[in-house]
């Protein structure tokens, strides 16, 4: 099968039964959306059971592929896979300590110029656990998976402007709670 | 914390959780179309088996139609009956009294 294929017209070849497509584009996608859903729900095991649940909302729905509707699969696909992830986070909170998850100590936090990447990683997903569903969402999408903001804001289905809002505000907030974790830090180790 | 160094923060992040699947979540996504799907248009056979659960449906709703009408109808329900009932209970209670008088 020409692998130029769009994911569109692998939708509709998938809606007629065709597995070799549900392959290609299974292994096109599993990667950056299984990210995403680590990301945001910050949970490895329910990225995996959410990423199974999301293919099969695939195979179930290609049939109902309308390509007159110019969706873009992969807006449709990171509605689909958002949406559960929003789902699965009120339903259950994270079975793994994010800082034990990247193998770090908690009492071992250093000043920035020392912190490692698995350091500063692990602080990033704390801040990100604060922010609410559509900042941490917006955030993920912009800056961890590299989409553009008119992009997210199709897939989250706001404005463009209302995006950069939420980026804003989102970026703030992060900022704050990093600040607040770093100043905590430096009372505790001056004491 | 300025925007540079939230930046370097989200680098960081990004690369830490860039994390490609593991092989058993490939296979069993890949294992999904075993679950036959709505390819009824690609295998006109695939049809009947999706229409089996219907078909059971509506076959044991008709029956408990069926049965349940025929089961009423064998117990005709007179509203009068239940006069009757209350008049017939008059009467016993009537001539227990008078019994109970002589």
């Amino acid at each position: 099968m020409n692998i130029n294929i769009t994911d569109e017209q692998l939708m509709i070849r998938i809606g007629g039964g065709d597995r070799t497509a549900y392959k290609i584009l299974v292994e096109r996608h599993l990667h950056p959306y299984h990210a995403f859903a680590t990301r945001v729900i910050q949970d490895r095991a329910g990225a995996e059971d959410i990423m199974q649940e999301a293919f099969v909302r695939v195979w179930k729905n290609a049939s109902k592929w309308d390509q007159a509707r110019k969706t873009r699969f992969t807006t449709w696909f990171y509605r689909v896979v958002m949406n559960l992830c929003i789902d699965a986070k009120r339903k259950y909170k994270p079975a793994v300590d994010l800082a034990e998850a990247y193998g770090v100590q908690s009492d071992e936090i250093q000043p920035d110029a020392h912190l490692s990447e698995k350091q500063m990683a692990a602080e990033i997903e704390q801040a990100l656990q604060h922010l609410p569903d559509r900042q941490r969402v917006a955030m993920t999408l912009c800056y961890l998976q590299g989409l553009g903001n008119k992009e997210a804001a199709d897939i989250l289905g706001v404005t463009t402007s209302a995006m950069e809002s939420l980026l804003v505000r989102g970026r703030k907030k992060m900022a704050e709670l990093l600040s607040a974790h770093k100043k905590a830090f430096i009372e505790e180790t001056m004491r | 914390m300025n925007d540079e160094k939230l930046d370097i923060y989200l680098r960081a992040y990004q690369a830490q959780t860039d994390i490609a699947p593991s092989a058993r979540l490939m296979a069993n996504i890949l294992a999904v179309p075993g679950l036959d799907q709505a390819g009824a248009i690609a295998f006109p056979w695939n049809w009947f088996d999706l229409m089996m659960p219907k078909a059971v449906g509506w076959a044991l709703t008709c029956v408990l139609g069926i049965f349940l009408g025929f089961y009423t109808a064998e117990q005709g329900h007179n509203p009068l009956d239940e006069e009757f009932y209350l008049y017939d209970q008059a009467q016993v209670l009537l001539s227990e009294d008078m019994e109970d008088s002589f």
